[in-house]
């Protein structure tokens, strides 16, 4: 366990060195003159120079790299070119609603998905069942905006329950974000929802086919006790890599979601920055993000071993 | 013990078993035997309440008085594990890979018996020692990855009779594994079967394993009892013809002396195959591949009934009685 952990561990620092050096020559091949943006076309030769030394954009990209790098671990980014804010400061304060939505469409898509794939996969040849299956094409249609938009019509214009959007930090008084974050987290964790709905199903029907659920019968389990103290633990490994992946859409939905509900988080500020060509923000934002899946993959890595005591032997062996 | 009548099963229109009647009396082990495809697997778990949902089931199945059949899934729970136990044939598939050994052998403990605590405990180590598994007391922490395909399916033994049984039923127990194993799962069944007093329902596609274990047998073909009574009638004194065929197919042992004619025998072969569900002809159901078949084989044969229950339905039997 403990050398498969630091396996994992291992990894997970190559890959983000590796990602933040590709992030890092992305971004900087992305083209467009930042100081002509800054100081406008009619702008001197002296003056331009004087900007591109000031920026220290004219450094080789190693030493650029190098610096930022020691910019993300000391917490100092330099300020805005536009907006002249912290950056390392903006993305900690943005950090908050984005975590909040995201990580709140992973608590409800992900217990409702598993209640309702379950429920549809136990009942799959019944009426019963086929009703989930319809609810959960459709919400893979729909899309995430247009979610959105509908939910605000109703339930911010039409019946006036919740905010439009906008945003109130935990700090200020914690009713008000959740009310605040009800619709974007609704709106964000439809698709999810209806994708692992999908995935938990046909997980749970394999399992429920395997001999040992049988055998667990034969021994006086019911179907239904079957599948709970011996079908869910087993469908529970080919979920967890799918619940994953879906951190990633539910960050990408975040960006969307950030602009349908103004809500000041980090798919917002992705948004600006890259309008007003601030490449030191828009890669240090994919370097977070970066990480946010590192971590999250990371910690997937070690409930395999945890979950299936056959991929811990494998582990120890090697 | 076990009084089957009329049990029928059909999987989307098809009858796929129709057992008239068989018997299995207390403490006796009767033997399953048939061709790949001959519904003999499936008549042990329509048996046991074990098909799936889309199998329809009908007809009675007595055992110790009450109709199996007639009960639902929570009733047939509790009886399942407590007084029938079941062996299946792929040990490797049939334990759950994810839960230690020790929690699958005390499932039907916890659910049947007031056992508590430290007296599972020490019940699995007992019937770890029982099954004759090395080490049982450091067994019980282990997956089922970790042990032999030997040490699974006695493990799953242990498992079935752990809430002691008045009935097993081992479906292929040893088909898959090796034979030396074979041989020594085997003795474990008989041995178990005859200090518990255990009825055992034995499925096989093997007669010699039959004969090594069981007393009484039955010969299943197309979902139909062909022929049954005792081991020693049925395999020496075969009437139906779908008996002696079978028996024909098996090379047997060779001879000390004379391994080079047992290695160049021809072997008889049953012409053609198992038909498909629902493909099998009217009448005798194996009319079709019988090399005695006559224009009688086309109306069913009424079973005949012997010395000793030695049954059989077949229009052109062979041998004498």
């Amino acid at each position: 366990m403990i050398r498969h952990t630091l396996r994992s561990l291992a990894t997970l620092l190559f890959a983000a060195l590796v990602g933040s050096i590709v992030v890092f020559v992305l971004v900087n091949m992305l083209g467009g003159d930042i100081v002509t943006v800054l100081l406008g076309k009619e702008a001197g030769p002296g003056d331009v120079q004087f900007m591109r030394d000031e920026l220290g954009i004219d450094r080789p990209l190693v030493v650029q790299y190098l610096d930022w790098l020691r910019g993300v671990a000391t917490g100092d980014l330099g300020t805005s070119y536009g907006m002249g804010y912290d950056i390392f400061d903006e993305i900690v304060r943005r950090l908050e609603p984005t975590l909040m939505i995201t990580l709140g469409g992973l608590l409800v898509s992900i217990p409702l998905a598993l209640l309702l794939g379950t429920y549809s996969a136990t009942n799959a040849k019944k009426v019963r069942g086929g009703v989930i299956d319809v609810f959960s094409q459709v919400g893979v249609a729909i899309p995430a905006f247009w979610a959105g938009l509908l939910l605000v019509l109703v339930f911010a214009v039409r019946l006036g329950w919740l905010p439009t959007g906008g945003y109130v930090p935990l700090s200020e008084d914690p009713i008000e974000t959740l009310r605040s974050i009800i619709l974007p987290v609704m709106a964000l964790s439809l698709g999810v929802t209806a994708v692992f709905t999908r995935y938990v199903r046909t997980a749970m029907i394999d399992v429920m086919n395997e001999d040992f659920m049988r055998a667990a019968m034969a021994r006086g389990r019911t179907r239904r006790g079957a599948a709970l103290f011996h079908g869910v633990r087993n469908a529970s490994i080919p979920l967890v890599t799918v619940a994953a992946l879906q951190f990633g859409q539910l960050i990408a939905g975040a960006v969307v979601v950030e602009n349908v509900f103004v809500l000041p988080g980090i798919g917002r500020l992705i948004v600006t920055a890259t309008l007003g060509r601030e490449v030191v923000v828009v890669q240090s934002l994919a370097l977070v993000i970066m990480l946010f899946i590192l971590v999250l993959n990371f910690l997937v890595d070690i409930a395999y071993g945890f979950l299936d005591p056959r991929i811990r032997d494998k582990a120890e062996s090697q | 013990m076990l009084e089957i009548r009329d049990l029928r099963v059909h999987i989307d229109g098809h009858e796929i078993i129709h057992i008239d009647e068989l018997d299995l009396p207390p403490g006796a082990r009767l033997g399953l035997v048939g061709e790949s495809g001959s519904g003999k697997t499936m008549t042990a778990k329509a048996i046991a309440g074990l098909l799936p949902a889309e199998a329809k089931v009908s007809g009675t199945v007595r055992f110790d008085g009450n109709d199996l059949l007639a009960l639902n899934d929570a009733q047939f729970a509790r009886i399942r594990g407590k007084r029938i136990g079941f062996v299946f044939q792929d040990p490797a598939r049939s334990l759950n890979p994810m839960m230690r050994i020790g929690r699958q052998v005390s499932e039907a403990i916890r659910l049947h018996t007031d056992l508590k605590g430290r007296a599972i405990t020490d019940k699995v180590v007992e019937l770890l020692t029982q099954v004759q598994l090395p080490d049982p007391a450091s067994l019980v922490r282990r997956y089922p990855h970790q042990l032999s395909g030997g040490q699974q399916q006695r493990v799953m033994i242990a498992a079935a009779i752990a809430a002691d049984p008045e009935l097993l039923i081992a479906d292929e127990p040893t088909t898959a594994l090796d034979v030396t194993v074979q041989a020594e799962i085997l003795r474990l069944l008989i041995s178990l079967s005859e200090e518990r007093q255990m009825s055992v329902l034995f499925v096989s596609h093997d007669l010699g394993v039959i004969r090594y274990v069981c007393d009484r047998v039955a010969v299943i073909y197309g979902g139909h009892v062909a022929e049954t009574g005792s081991v020693d009638d049925v395999i020496d004194r075969p009437r139906h013809r779908y008996t002696s065929a079978l028996l024909a197919a098996n090379p047997g042992m060779p001879k000390d002396d004379d391994f080079a004619a047992f290695m160049g025998q021809r072997l008889h072969t049953i012409p053609g195959s198992v038909p498909a569900v629902g493909r099998f002809p009217s009448g005798c159901r194996f009319r079709n591949r019988c090399g005695h078949a006559s224009a009688a084989c086309a109306s069913i044969p009424s079973p005949v009934t012997g010395a000793d229950g030695h049954r059989y339905s077949c229009w052109n039997p062979g041998g004498e009685d």
